[in-house]
């Protein structure tokens, strides 16, 4: 057997899913030839990379989601109608809601004065910055108004017809509906009930920070956020949070899927409860960052959330640059 | 439905039949974190991942009734999920992101990420790989690598050949040392 034979057999090789004689012949070669043990090695190494790949597990939302499915049961026809009254739809609608209640906790967090629903907003210099004379006018953020947020969600929303144009097969050609409309009922009352929510919030700066300044930023969330969250909100609510916190990002011109699992790895890194509250791309020392703060805690599900760590990480959120915890 | 007593879903399935529409649930319960991580494994991300679930668990709720019994549930689950995924991307073109490995990933040579860290990113830089394979080979690794099937069984799932199933394997890996040599390298975790 030469070297071309012997390399398409090592895959099986490795899995034992060779005839016996084809094994002898592939061993016997193996014996003989360097380059076919090593291109065997570099097989096996990924083979076990693979492997060791992590069981994920599934998020709370998703497990919700599927023990309602027997509830709701869909058929051919109804698809669409029971999809806008799954929770993956109230997800989405939640989604938009924190979206907007993030908006009401960033201006109430950066004294930004009332907010003109017609007009886009620029923030003045806040308190948290270290050298408010350097680095320009801070013209952080531009929000656009209310109905911007409304339109941003029904993007978003999945309505029968979407629904229908994606998934074209026969099962999923279900019956047209208001589907806008109905998912703006859900926005509006999500809307209406949840103002009093804590919710994170999201900030585009070009602040500068430096340790002490960053310390000051992070007692002023501490105090705010203090008794908000509780473990299980930690359990509940994570995937949401981080979920509005990436829109948030990607709604003010960021890239915030990309922040996904390194915040992930955040979180998992404290190994206890844990839920980000703020996110901020400011500077830090001149570098480019992101000021990520967690509330974590520990005890049952009614302990609350009382720690708070805060931590700036390079643009690509992996590098941790400098933390501090309270 | 067949009666196929060595299959251990066989009574609840019956049950569900039956009429105990609870018993959907004790499925769900048995697989949907198999059927979350070949999403996300077959997507790359937990959104598309999450959103694919449900929809293959509604689809196996409207499909369930027509289940025969010929190939052991878990075998049919999966085929039907697999099928699923290369429809989802399939329609409106979808693509999976692909993160080139030397420039997203490897940016940063070592410089002192916690070790936490390291294995993330070493776990991100192999699901890229995995994402950057054709569908088939991308099905064959995760049944075969993170499922354990044998080959019979995939090929069962996929519905080709078990020599197919060897190819498409050999091919995969192929790519898959490729790319991951210079990780295994850096990583220095094992030497190639």
């Amino acid at each position: 057997m030469n070297c071309e034979g012997t390399v398409d057999l090592l895959s099986a090789y490795i899995d034992d899913e060779l005839a016996a004689e084809e094994r002898q012949h592939v061993a016997s070669h193996l014996g003989d030839c360097p380059n076919c043990q090593a291109q065997l090695t570099k097989l096996k190494n990924a083979v076990e990379l693979v492997r060791g790949l992590d069981d994920l597990d599934v998020p709370a939302g998703v497990e919700r989601a599927l023990r309602q499915i027997v509830e709701d049961k869909p058929t051919g026809t109804s698809l669409a109608k029971r999809w806008l009254a799954m929770p993956k739809l109230r997800y989405l609608v939640a989604t938009g809601a924190v979206a907007a209640i993030a908006l009401v906790s960033l201006f109430s967090l950066t004294d930004t004065g009332k907010l003109d629903d017609k007009v886009a907003v620029k923030r003045a210099p806040s308190k948290y910055e270290s050298k408010p004379g350097q680095g320009g006018p801070t013209d952080e953020y531009t929000y656009s108004q209310e109905m911007k947020e409304k339109n941003a969600l029904l993007d978003h929303t999945v309505g029968p017809k979407g629904l229908a144009e994606t998934h074209g097969a026969t099962d999923y050609s279900g019956a047209a509906g208001s589907g806008q409309e109905e998912a703006y009922r859900h926005y509006e009352k999500a809307l209406s009930t949840s103002v009093d929510e804590p919710w994170p919030t999201v900030l585009i700066s070009r602040k500068d920070y430096d340790a002490a300044s960053a310390g000051v930023l992070l007692d002023d969330i501490h105090k705010k956020t203090d008794g908000l969250y509780s473990v299980k909100d930690a359990g509940d609510r994570r995937v949401q949070t981080v979920n509005a916190l990436l829109e948030k990002v990607t709604e003010q011109g960021g890239e915030g899927e990309l922040l996904r699992d390194p915040i992930n790895a955040l979180l998992d890194r404290i190994k206890h409860a844990a839920l980000p509250v703020y996110l901020e791309k400011a500077k830090f020392k001149k570098q480019d960052c992101w000021l990520i703060i967690i509330k974590w805690g520990l005890g049952d599900d009614k302990s609350v959330l009382r720690k708070t760590s805060l931590y700036v990480t390079d643009l690509s959120g992996w590098n941790i640059i400098h933390s501090a915890s309270r | 439905m067949a009666s196929n007593k060595s299959d251990p879903d066989s009574l609840v399935i019956q049950s569900y039949l039956a009429g105990d529409k609870g018993s959907f649930n004790e499925l769900v319960s048995r697989y949907e974190r198999y059927i979350y991580n070949l999403t996300y494994r077959m997507t790359g991300n937990a959104t598309d991942a999450a959103d694919l679930t449900q929809e293959i668990f509604i689809h196996l709720y409207k499909k369930l009734v027509s289940f025969r019994g010929d190939a052991a549930f878990s075998t049919w689950l999966y085929r039907l999920a697999t099928n699923y995924c290369k429809d989802w991307f399939r329609k409106e073109s979808r693509r999976v992101p692909i993160l080139e490995i030397d420039e997203a990933v490897l940016s940063d040579g070592g410089a002192g990420p916690s070790q936490l860290y390291e294995q993330k990113e070493l776990q991100e830089l192999v699901q890229s790989a995995i994402l950057a394979l054709p569908e088939d080979q991308r099905i064959a690794i995760i049944l075969r690598d993170l499922r354990g099937y044998n080959y019979e069984d995939i090929a069962n799932i996929t519905d080709v050949p078990v020599g197919t199933v060897k190819s498409r394997l050999a091919r995969a890996r192929l790519k898959l040392a490729e790319k991951l040599a210079p990780t295994m390298e850096r990583h220095g975790k094992i030497n190639v």
